[in-house]
């Protein structure tokens, strides 16, 4: 049985039919406010259950209860890890949290990042991998693996994510600069962005022609994107990068709003969409580059969940950034768990399974949406 | 109170405004007038900051204009431009609400609500509150795009073509409520457009913009002359009036 396959069934769409004339404002503000406050609460409310699903299945399968039971004995104890004897605590602790977890920070980063990324940008085909992250990162990786770092054994691992993470970054760099030259404007960004790519794919190209055929594997397999090596210090580090750049991007919630009303608007209102759109821009790429660097590269959540969310909920930032979040969580949760359990023990990566499962939700709800949201 | 003093905006080498001597005071409704290219809207945008002059100076209420900080010069001063995207998934409620943002502290508070609401429904915007901006007229878009501004609650009011898209009905009621607006609550407002009758009929000044620089300035009756208009437009007018209110009818280029 999957039970994860029903999981996102969205509260209703954010925009209501046309009003009744001169309903009183304060109700009106507490209707529209409740509504999305209770549809972020049920999105949550469907990440924890889900997480709990997600912990429970594998092939060493455990109930529910048993599920609950372990995290909650986990919890209350005093040692936490050094103390788990059974081989399911183990399994709970050191296997399956650990990877649920990196599935809910990297859904989350990945998501709320695409929402800046469009936001500054006014764009919706806009997501960090614009600017070219995933061909650099694998480019990085690759790099690392041509220079053999598989056969070092515990080192070996870190130097892929570092070459990874730097090479995004490199690319990120120049694409914002070229960008920045004409003030982060979207069509430059997108065109620097697709330049960059073709660059990097091909020397991604030029690394597996050089490379051995295990070398090879090793390329391909990181290009999928997949969360089996999560471990507790992977989703520390990814965790820490998304609570820096979270309040910054909660701050500048109203800011993407005024951005949407257009650029002269939101100058006129105050806002300096210089800095903003720099600042969200580099911790946008940073938080990518800190996921994507442990994960390989998973960036279709970037792109879609922020716009699953906005169909939800509308455009309303200070709702749309945490439902995003959610969406995205549950979205890369979801997938990796069908992905391990679909054809267990075989894993099917999780890059790969987030698309069959993204997908068709999104062409749902582009048939359902109302006319208006970026068309 | 805006004074524009010897303003002067080159793009490159194209000189767009030069020399620009414009005074609007609080409480009077001043219509900028001239043809396309004339510099319109940069002098607005000027006006606004949305755009650096290269010469000249802009005093807002007697303080340079690059002594306020944002969301103070926000506090002070709103702007409408010429167009609102259609590319926009906002909400008319959610682009209104937007004019609080300079004066929010902690989230939209009950007076922020019934601003907002106030505004809304003065302007015959509040039944479409709900809908998407891109789902509305160009005209309904336009009123909304006014309310975001009025409910910022601005000493200074800078309007690019304000009525460009509104029927004859919606065309009187604005300008009736913007005129409203600058004599009771003592709003200076400078607004470009091309409707000659509009400005004659509510505009309590005329300036009138050619090759970059101010022709004529007064009331309509004394900027509006078949001469100047023939000048600045290069079309022959009669000039009149019927039942005491200004016309300016165009008879041929």
């Amino acid at each position: 049985m999957d039970a994860t396959v029903d999981a996102p069934a969205p509260p209703r769409p954010g925009a209501l039919p046309p009003d009744s004339p001169g309903e009183d404002p304060h109700r009106l503000h507490a209707r529209l406010t409740a509504r999305r406050l209770l549809s972020i609460a049920s999105a949550v409310a469907l990440l924890a259950l889900t997480c709990l699903l997600a912990i429970s299945l594998g092939t060493n399968a455990l109930s529910l209860a048993q599920t609950a039971q372990i995290l909650l004995g986990g919890l209350l104890s005093d040692g936490l890890l050094a103390e788990v004897s059974t081989l399911q605590e183990k399994i709970v602790w050191q296997l399956r949290l650990p990877r649920v977890a990196m599935a809910v920070v990297g859904g989350a980063g990945l998501a709320v990042t695409g929402v800046m990324m469009q936001g500054i940008t006014r764009n919706p085909l806009v997501s960090p991998f614009t600017v070219g992250l995933s061909p650099a990162a694998a480019f990085g990786a690759s790099l690392a693996i041509l220079f053999g770092a598989m056969e070092l054994a515990g080192l070996g691992k870190y130097l892929i994510v570092a070459g990874a993470f730097f090479a995004a970054l490199l690319c990120a760099a120049i694409v914002l600069v070229i960008a920045g030259l004409r003030g982060v404007a979207a069509t430059t960004m997108i065109l620097a962005g697709i330049g960059l790519t073709y660059l990097f794919s091909a020397f991604t190209a030029t690394i597996q022609f050089i490379a051995t055929e295990e070398e090879l594997a090793a390329i391909v397999h990181w290009t999928f994107g997949t969360l089996n090596a999560a471990s507790w210090d992977e989703v520390a580090i990814a965790a820490v990068l998304l609570a820096i750049a979270l309040p910054v991007f909660r701050a500048d919630a109203w800011a993407m709003n005024a951005i949407a009303a257009g650029e002269e608007t939101a100058r006129s209102l105050g806002f300096d969409l210089r800095r903003i759109r720099l600042r969200t821009a580099i911790l946008s790429v940073l938080l990518t580059a800190g996921i994507i660097a442990f994960t390989g590269v998973i960036g279709f959540v970037g792109l879609v969940a922020p716009h699953i969310a906005r169909l939800i909920i509308g455009n309303d930032h200070r709702f749309l950034i945490p439902f995003a979040m959610a969406v995205g969580a549950l979205l890369l949760l979801i997938a990796d768990t069908i992905g391990r359990s679909l054809f267990s023990p075989a894993v099917v990566p999780v890059g790969i399974v987030v698309a069959y499962v993204g997908v068709p939700l999104f062409i749902h709800l582009i048939l359902k949406q109302r006319r208006g949201a970026y068309t | 109170m805006i004074e524009i003093t010897s303003l002067g905006v080159r793009f490159g080498a194209t000189r767009v405004l030069d020399g620009v001597d414009l005074t609007v005071a609080a409480g009077s409704l001043t219509c900028l007038l001239g043809a396309n290219g004339a510099g319109k809207s940069t002098l607005i945008r000027c006006a606004a900051r949305i755009l650096s002059p290269t010469a000249g100076s802009i005093h807002l209420d007697g303080r340079p204009q690059h002594e306020f900080d944002r969301r103070e010069f926000a506090r002070l001063l709103a702007y409408v431009p010429q167009t609102v995207p259609t590319d926009t998934p906002l909400t008319a409620l959610e682009l209104v609400q937007l004019g609080r943002t300079p004066h929010l502290r902690n989230g939209i508070g009950a007076r922020d609500r019934e601003v907002i609401f106030e505004v809304m429904e003065r302007l015959r915007v509040a039944r479409y509150a709900m809908r998407p901006l891109a789902e509305l007229s160009g005209g309904e878009r336009q009123r909304v795009a006014l309310a975001r501004a009025l409910v910022q609650e601005p000493r200074i009011l800078l309007l690019d073509e304000p009525t460009s898209a509104l029927d004859l009905r919606h065309q009187l009621e604005t300008m009736g409520i913007v005129r409203g607006l600058a004599r009771e609550s003592g709003l200076a407002v400078l607004m470009a457009m091309h409707d000659l009758n509009l400005a004659a009929r509510f505009g309590g000044e005329i300036a009138l913009l050619a090759d970059g620089r101010i022709q004529a300035r007064g009331a309509w009756d004394r900027v509006l002359t078949p001469a100047s208009i023939r000048a600045a437009y290069g079309v022959d007018a009669r000039v009149g009036r019927v039942e005491g209110l200004p016309y300016i009818l165009p008879v041929g280029v």
